[in-house]
């Protein structure tokens, strides 16, 4: 399973994206790839909930993080990384994917 | 090469043969001398960014020319979604330099330079518009800085440019040939003018008849002949020869400007955009000042958070972060600093399209930012000095602390809690030392013009007979009467 990834500019950062998204690359052996590559599921990561970061509209599923929610429901600061593990492997689950 | 790295900017400007001179010096290499350099380090930061995923939404679009990925300060705004992004992007390089990078003069002068071409060709039957496509294009594909090249000498300011005694105190036409132009004069305030690549340059005022020969726009690059460059005097500039007394040692204080002189410089016709109509001068001079002057809310933003960081750091430092008064006013910090965000994000999406596509900010929102900056970031820069403390303007030198025998005196005397150690503290100071005096607070001022130039817009944009009307309305009166005596 390849995950797209996407960032915002940090313009105006309430969650630190990029250290969350290297705990992510460590913790799951998930393959992350650059969104201007293949892959079957976008990953957004918005560092406020404005989330403006543009989509590259290729149609993919997407799962969203924009400030401390989780496709637009409350996740918390301290509980983001693990709830958005949970996230990623029940999105692979729906889409039928067992691995990662 | 659509996108420079870093690297290839800094080589890209060494490679030009800069006429730039410094305290009665030549500079040999921009990239490299004490003086020049924290400016070329900020201005870097916009090509560095733009290879970084965690950055690149706002430092990278597709360019409307070539569908290809382009640096965002070569782009024309095709959306309100840009013009937002726009502010977002100067906001986040503020965030990292802590002061002006310089490359968004550029930005502007090509955003207000196509759209008001384009109607100069529908209007005019002329072919300015074309000429200037393909050096957008060519901008675009070199990713090149671009210095905005607005503001002349002036002279004395109750003449018009065709009356000063000496012709040259405004850019001119002084020859017209088969090739080309010549033109004379000066830019002066050039921001990021000796590291970048290109000038383009603009009328900086509405024109009459009588000043036909210095309505002029074109383009040349920062190398041509008879381009020099005197590179400005900033306070405490002598500082950029050490280290920690700097307070932002890499980028240094706002733009690094210089007096541009441009002795009978040639430009060949297909870098030539305006060439004596007067009447179009002072449409590019309103475009031009309300694209600026939605920036400020953005890269003034940026720097005050920088600022609010280390004014709540030094209150840490100082022991007394905990105080109500002291919360208060770093609040009061923020308010005023997402006050001028706002504007910025206000005048943006509030853009309307130009004839030619090209997106333009709402220019009464964009003057009214421009008009806040220059009270807000004093009242920014007051509060920190008043949380900060008198030793940001009585430290002793870098050389003292490093003193084998008066080091240790600054150490003991100038600590603050017993956590942190005397340098750092020192250094929190010396950054708020820097990003609040001399010519960082000038800047806010007059930067993007001078106050009372928005004031001008501001009234000619407000629709003023309507608030009066309004008013009447309320008020029960419904036809003005002349008092009867």
């Amino acid at each position: 399973m390849k995950v797209g990834v996407k960032f915002c500019g940090n313009c105006n950062p309430h969650i630190d994206t990029i250290s969350l998204y290297r705990e992510l690359v460590y913790s799951l052996p998930t393959e992350f790839v650059n969104y201007e590559d293949e892959y079957e599921l976008l990953l957004v990561l918005s560092a406020c909930e404005v989330d403006c970061a543009a989509r590259p509209g290729r149609g993919h599923p997407e799962l969203v993080v924009a400030g401390s929610t989780i496709n637009r429901l409350p996740a918390g600061k301290k509980d983001l990384l693990n709830e958005l593990k949970e996230q990623l492997l029940a999105t692979f689950r729906r889409m039928g994917r067992k691995g990662m | 090469m659509a996108l420079k790295t870093r690297k290839e900017y800094e080589e890209s400007i060494r490679k030009l043969k800069l006429n730039v001179y410094a305290n009665g010096e030549k500079i040999e290499s921009v990239v490299d001398h004490p003086l020049t350099k924290p400016h070329v380090n900020a201005a870097r930061m916009t090509y560095e960014l733009a290879h970084d995923p965690a950055y690149e939404d706002l430092m990278t679009v597709k360019s409307h020319l070539t569908g290809k990925k382009i640096n965002r300060f070569t782009h024309i705004h095709q959306s309100t979604e840009d013009l937002v992004k726009k502010v977002k992007m100067l906001r986040m390089l503020s965030q990292k330099t802590g002061t002006c990078y310089q490359r968004c003069v550029g930005f502007d002068a090509l955003n207000a330079v196509y759209s008001v071409t384009f109607e100069m060709d529908e209007k005019l039957k002329t072919e300015y518009h074309q000429r200037f496509l393909k050096y957008l294009q060519y901008v675009q594909e070199n990713d090149l800085m671009i210095a905005g090249a607005m503001t002349d000498p002036k002279g004395d300011r109750g003449l018009k440019p065709s009356q000063q005694k000496d012709p040259d105190l405004y850019v001119h036409i002084v020859e017209e040939n088969e090739k080309g132009i010549v033109i004379r004069g000066a830019k002066a305030h050039m921001t990021g003018m000796v590291n970048s690549h290109e000038m383009l340059i603009m009328p900086t005022t509405a024109l009459g008849e009588g000043d036909r020969d210095y309505a002029v726009c074109c383009a040349i690059p920062t190398d041509a002949p008879g381009v020099l460059h005197i590179f400005g005097k900033q306070t405490n500039d002598e500082r950029k020869y050490g280290e920690l007394d700097q307070g932002n040692a890499k980028f240094g204080i706002v733009g690094g400007e210089a007096l541009t002189v441009l002795e009978d410089v040639f430009v060949p016709w297909e870098r030539v955009f305006m060439c004596k109509e007067y009447e179009w001068a002072g449409l590019l001079v309103e475009r031009f000042a309300s694209y600026h002057r939605q920036n400020y809310g953005g890269c003034k933003g940026g720097v005050s958070d920088v600022l609010i960081g280390a004014t709540a750091t030094m209150a840490e430092y100082n022991g007394v972060a905990r105080a109500s008064h002291i919360r208060e006013k770093i609040s009061e910090m923020i308010h005023l600093t997402e006050t001028l965000y706002s504007g910025s994000i206000a005048c943006s999406s509030e853009g309307r399209p130009t004839r030619s596509g090209a997106y333009f900010v709402d220019p009464l929102l964009a003057n009214v930012v421009k008009q806040n900056v220059t009270r807000h970031i004093y009242e920014i820069a007051r509060l920190s000095h008043d949380i900060a403390g008198g030793l940001i303007a009585t430290l002793p030198s870098e050389k003292d602390l490093k003193h084998p025998e008066l080091g240790k005196y600054i150490e003991k005397y100038f600590k603050g809690i017993d956590s942190v150690c005397t340098e750092d503290r020192i250094r929190i100071a010396r950054l708020i030392e820097n990003m609040t005096g001399g010519t960082a607070l000038v800047e806010s001022m007059h930067g993007a013009g001078s106050p009372q130039a928005q004031k001008v817009m501001i009234a000619r944009q407000a629709n003023l007979e309507h608030k009066k009307n309004l008013a009447k309305k309320l008020a029960g009166i419904k036809e003005e009467r002349k008092e009867e005596k």
